[in-house]
């Protein structure tokens, strides 16, 4: 799939995204940044009885880093604070249906939010 | 402007991509034909190591690598045994950083993070004080303070702005400082001056300038080495050697220790025959046309800010701009699909993107090869940029 077709297939995720905003009350907050691009992204989350009860995130990022943020942040309500430790760069290429690592610097764009999420669980182990 | 300066069927890569509008000369510039021969033809008719050879291939060899030393000295106005070639501009400024001990630091909150992280990090390690020069809003600097050493760029990589090194040199010796000048945005894209600008050290690479990758070269007036320790050990550095210690030759060879780039060099100077046969004039003047240009397609378009000097008088070939509600990787995403290469992100420039209070830009550049078409079509596309 060439680049631009990423933005084609995603553009609706994009401009309707649901969980770009600063969740109130959230548990845990994570921040990490991808120094080629100098995107920023900080993801939230809220837990209850060990569920991931809701997830967004905000900040700054370019079209890959937010359609990568959304659709991680919806995977992952309703799943068990351990699911976390699952998501990686191939469980992104499954839930977009493209392989990102074609494109060195789409990559490191869907992988900061990855880093971001996973971080965050190693600060609720803590 | 209304073609190139050099004729685009001079590179290979615009013959083999001919719809290619190239806009990202500020990261590297393209190599034309003569340069890629020269390396060519060095390699398969002359290759041999430098210096210590007696047969002639060696000998030749050397010649054509001392030759690329008196070429480089004659673009900036040095003297041959003033010029260093090192892997790149990054490691110029490196050396620089490691073997000079000034008693405190004063850096540009505009230079690219190869003239700003080696004198950070050296000022904390060595307990130094670093004072930081600000900038106004177009990248001029402003009040230099009082330090020994002072790290600047001639031409700014992300706002093009150009600042006066002549009168900022003069100003550093009047403090007793030293001026270690980035000019790896000046020397490929107008005469640069060593003598008259007046800097004790200056920095530039090569494949910014139509040569090869993996050389660079440092600048470093007559005799101000002379005390200095090396940077690197090895071979051809030496003067002698036994095991009660160790006897170094002077600069420029003290500082170039293992077997140097050579075909990186012979590479440079088919590059500066080329720049030097177009006239650094003529490069100045058709990239100051090209930015005007610019810089009025681009003020045309809705949602566009640029930064950096309004006059192109003051300005480098680089324009950097945001387009509002867009990241700059998805401007550049989207150009990339109409074969419009430009750059995104910081350019290895973050403080000053901090100082901007922005985090990062779109960035378009310009060379000889560049004409009126490539900045019609960056402004064509930039006015049908959407996500939709």
């Amino acid at each position: 799939m060439a680049d631009t077709d990423i933005y084609d297939k995603y553009v609706d995720i994009f401009n309707q995204k649901k969980h770009f905003r600063k969740l109130e009350g959230s548990d845990v907050i994570s921040a990490d940044s991808y120094v080629s691009c100098a995107d920023n992204i900080r993801v939230y989350i809220r837990v209850k009885d060990g569920m991931i009860e809701d997830a967004s995130f905000d900040k700054v990022s370019c079209f890959v880093g937010v359609v990568v943020s959304e659709m991680l942040a919806k995977d992952i309500i309703g799943k068990p604070l351990s699911y976390l430790n699952s998501i990686d760069i191939q469980h992104v290429n499954r839930l977009m249906g493209v392989d990102v690592t074609q494109n060195f610097q789409m990559k490191g764009c869907a992988e900061l939010p990855i880093s971001a999420f996973k971080e965050i669980a190693k600060k609720v182990k803590k | 402007m209304d073609k190139p300066l050099i004729p685009k069927d001079e590179f290979p890569i615009f013959r083999n991509n001919p719809s290619l509008n190239f806009l990202d000369s500020a990261a590297s510039s393209q190599k034309p034909e003569s340069v890629i021969n020269a390396m060519d033809e060095f390699y398969s008719t002359t290759y041999a190591n430098i210096h210590r050879g007696m047969y002639k291939l060696s000998e030749q060899s050397t010649n054509l690598y001392e030759k690329a030393r008196e070429k480089v000295a004659k673009l900036i106005n040095a003297k041959p045994n003033e010029i260093i070639f090192t892997k790149s501009a990054t490691e110029s400024l490196n050396l620089l950083a490691y073997v000079l001990e000034p008693k405190s630091y004063a850096v540009s909150v505009m230079e690219h993070h190869s003239n700003f992280v080696p004198w950070q990090f050296m000022a904390k390690a060595r307990k130094k004080p670093i004072s930081y020069i600000d900038i106004d809003d177009e990248g001029f600097f402003r009040k230099l303070p009082k330090a020994g050493l002072y790290a600047l760029s001639a031409a700014s990589n992300v706002l093009g702005t150009i600042n006066n090194i002549h009168g900022l040199c003069d100003e550093i010796r009047d403090n007793k400082g030293i001026s270690v000048i980035d000019a790896t945005q000046a020397v490929p894209h107008g005469k640069f001056d060593v003598k008259k600008e007046g800097c004790d050290f200056t920095a530039f690479s090569s494949h910014k300038m139509l040569g090869p990758t993996g050389i660079g070269v440092l600048y470093a007036k007559e005799g101000i080495l002379d005390n200095a320790k090396p940077f690197l050990f090895g071979g051809d550095m030496i003067k002698s050697v036994s095991v009660e210690g160790t006897e170094f030759s002077d600069a420029p060879y003290k500082y170039e220790a293992g077997t140097p780039p050579i075909a990186e060099a012979i590479g440079l100077s088919a590059a500066i025959d080329l720049l030097e046969k177009t006239g650094m004039e003529n490069i100045r003047n058709h990239e100051m046309a090209l930015t005007k240009y610019a810089m009025e397609s681009i003020e045309n378009i809705k949602n566009i800010s640029y930064y950096g000097p309004k006059d192109p008088r003051k300005k480098a070939g680089v324009i950097s701009f945001n387009v509002s509600g867009m990241h700059a990787n998805d401007v550049a995403y989207f150009l990339s699909a109409k074969n419009i290469a430009i750059r995104s992100g910081h350019h290895c420039a973050m403080p000053l993107h901090r100082r901007l209070n922005i985090t990062g830009t779109a960035r378009a550049s310009f060379y000889v090869y560049n004409d009126k078409s490539d900045i019609d079509a960056l402004a064509d596309a930039l006015g049908k940029l959407n996500f939709r």
